[in-house]
């Protein structure tokens, strides 16, 4: 920690007090004010019930209520557990719980808390809001919240912590935007900040998630070289599912990198987590790493199968996006193959995916110049791999167009 | 395994025990009078205590929001019109 006193040169005063009975006082202050705290986080977990159980105009009421007021604080930390566990299953619902996390934020008292306190608690609220937004791919509304995020922090008292998480949510929506060095960048601030704080896992986490900028930016080097960095400082028992996302990341890195042989080897140090884990959906993802890696190998028959496999369980669950990506990466196989009648199939094939809703109408475009390309027998593999670039990035940016020159 | 939704008294005694010659260190070198002191750590304190899940290290936060309060403190109070 570095120290500025007011005037260095000056000697120190030794008629300041050894502050025996302040810290004695704080202390005993702060003993009294945990009572307080305790009560609170027990009313606000049956208040969030009630907010849950009803809806709209009921649920503002119910926000309005002198309880939100005094009690909201907790409540708004209660919310934000709520929303992170409903933004991969339930977009729609976390953007709904942040707005009420929002709402409720506004309506905390700031005599009762103080205004740092409120003020954090407001800026956390609109950066859930944004970040929800960015999942539920509305990215102009994501942009707004952030911005209002920043301006609550100022007029608290900085949290350091709050900053960082931010930073982050910022850096997710610039990755989302294809602003993929911005992103970096504000991710190194929000390192830096974890770093200072000495919050291992949390530099962890941002570590792999700058790899993931720059993965998305195709610098598939340094983003293996993050992902390791941020391997060795994640906790594997806080969060299991970081280790085995980040754990696939790395093996997507080095296959999307050419190192297909290390790919595989890491793939094999991974499969067990996979496997502990026992979600449906990464042993779905798994497979379809084994099918970027044969086809790297050229094993292509093994790749197909692989490939085939992880699409239709895709097109199973309606995730159209990760389905329509599989489809060009088995139109790369047919088009090493050259086999112009399975990718005339494969085209065919396609039509559930281009029903499914988390399509966006610049990604479906791209689809039907595929799709028109295979009916013409000139699908190259130049043109598979391109879009399939494009796929990734334009994930969350519906405006993204892709470029078939 | 999640952290506790607000810290145990014995938790915030512990905590200030442990630091108790950095906090010391600080205010003097800031020089926070006593009435200021004790107001600036119960409040950051009941900060710490609110946000206690999220705090990952909790010591290390206390420190360096008591190091950036006793700065704001002090140099407010060097802006402030003196009456002598």
């Amino acid at each position: 920690m570095t120290k500025r006193r007011p005037d260095p040169k000056a000697p120190f005063r030794d008629d300041l007090p050894g502050y025996e009975v302040g810290l004695k006082v704080a202390s005993g202050n702060a003993r009294s004010r945990l009572t307080e705290i305790l009560q609170e986080v027990d009313a606000a977990a049956s208040l969030i019930g009630e907010l849950l159980a009803k809806t709209g105009p009921e649920r503002s009421v119910l926000v309005r209520a002198e309880e939100v007021r005094l009690h909201g604080l907790a409540l708004c930390g209660l919310l934000q557990e709520k929303i992170r566990g409903t933004w991969f299953s339930d977009p729609a619902q976390a953007v709904e719980l942040a707005e009420l996390a929002v709402e409720v934020s506004d309506r905390l008292d700031t005599d009762h808390y103080g205004v740092a306190l409120v003020e954090d608690a407001r800026a956390l609220a609109w950066a859930y809001l944004g970040n929800s937004s960015r999942i539920a791919s509305d990215l102009r509304r994501a942009e707004e919240a952030l911005r209002s995020a920043e301006e609550h922090l100022r007029l608290g008292d900085e949290d350091e912590l709050t900053r960082a998480q931010i930073l982050s949510f910022q850096a997710s929506l610039h990755n989302a935007q294809g602003r993929f060095e911005e992103a970096a960048r504000l991710l190194d601030q929000a390192i830096a900040v974890y770093r200072d704080a000495k919050a291992r896992h949390l530099e962890g986490r941002a570590l792999i998630k700058k790899a993931t900028a720059f993965g998305y930016a195709g610098k598939f080097k340094q983003a293996e070289r993050l992902v390791r960095q941020g391997l060795s400082r994640i906790n594997f028992l806080e969060e299991p599912q970081v280790l085995v996302a980040a754990r696939h990341n790395l093996v997507w890195y080095l296959t999307e990198g050419g190192h297909h042989e290390e790919a595989q080897r890491a793939l094999e140090e991974t499969r067990g987590l996979y496997l502990g884990l026992a979600e449906r959906i990464n042993l779905v993802r798994l497979r379809w790493l084994e099918g970027r890696i044969a086809f790297g190998l050229g094993r292509l028959n093994e790749a197909e199968t692989a490939l085939r496999e992880a699409r239709d369980a895709f097109i199973e669950r309606g995730i159209g996006f990760d389905a329509a990506l599989i489809s060009l990466h088995l139109a790369a196989v047919y088009a090493k193959k050259g086999d112009n009648v399975e990718m005339k199939r494969l085209a065919a094939e396609m039509v559930p995916i281009f029903e499914s809703r988390d399509l966006h109408p610049e990604a479906l475009t791209a689809l039907t110049i595929f799709r028109q390309a295979a009916e013409a027998e000139e699908v190259t593999l130049g043109l598979v791999e391109r879009m399939a670039v494009y796929l990734q990035r334009a994930r969350r940016n519906p405006e993204m167009r892709f470029d078939s020159k | 395994m999640p952290p506790s939704v607000a810290p145990s008294p014995e938790d915030l005694d512990r905590l200030l025990a442990r630091l108790r010659p950095s906090v010391v260190e600080i205010l003097r070198e800031w020089e926070i009078p006593e009435g200021e002191a004790e107001k600036l750590v119960s409040e950051l304190l009941v900060r710490l205590s609110y946000r206690w899940s999220r705090i990952p290290n909790p010591e290390q936060w206390l420190l360096t929001a008591l190091e950036k309060e006793a700065r704001n403190h002090s140099e407010r109070s060097r802006k402030e019109p003196r009456d002598d």
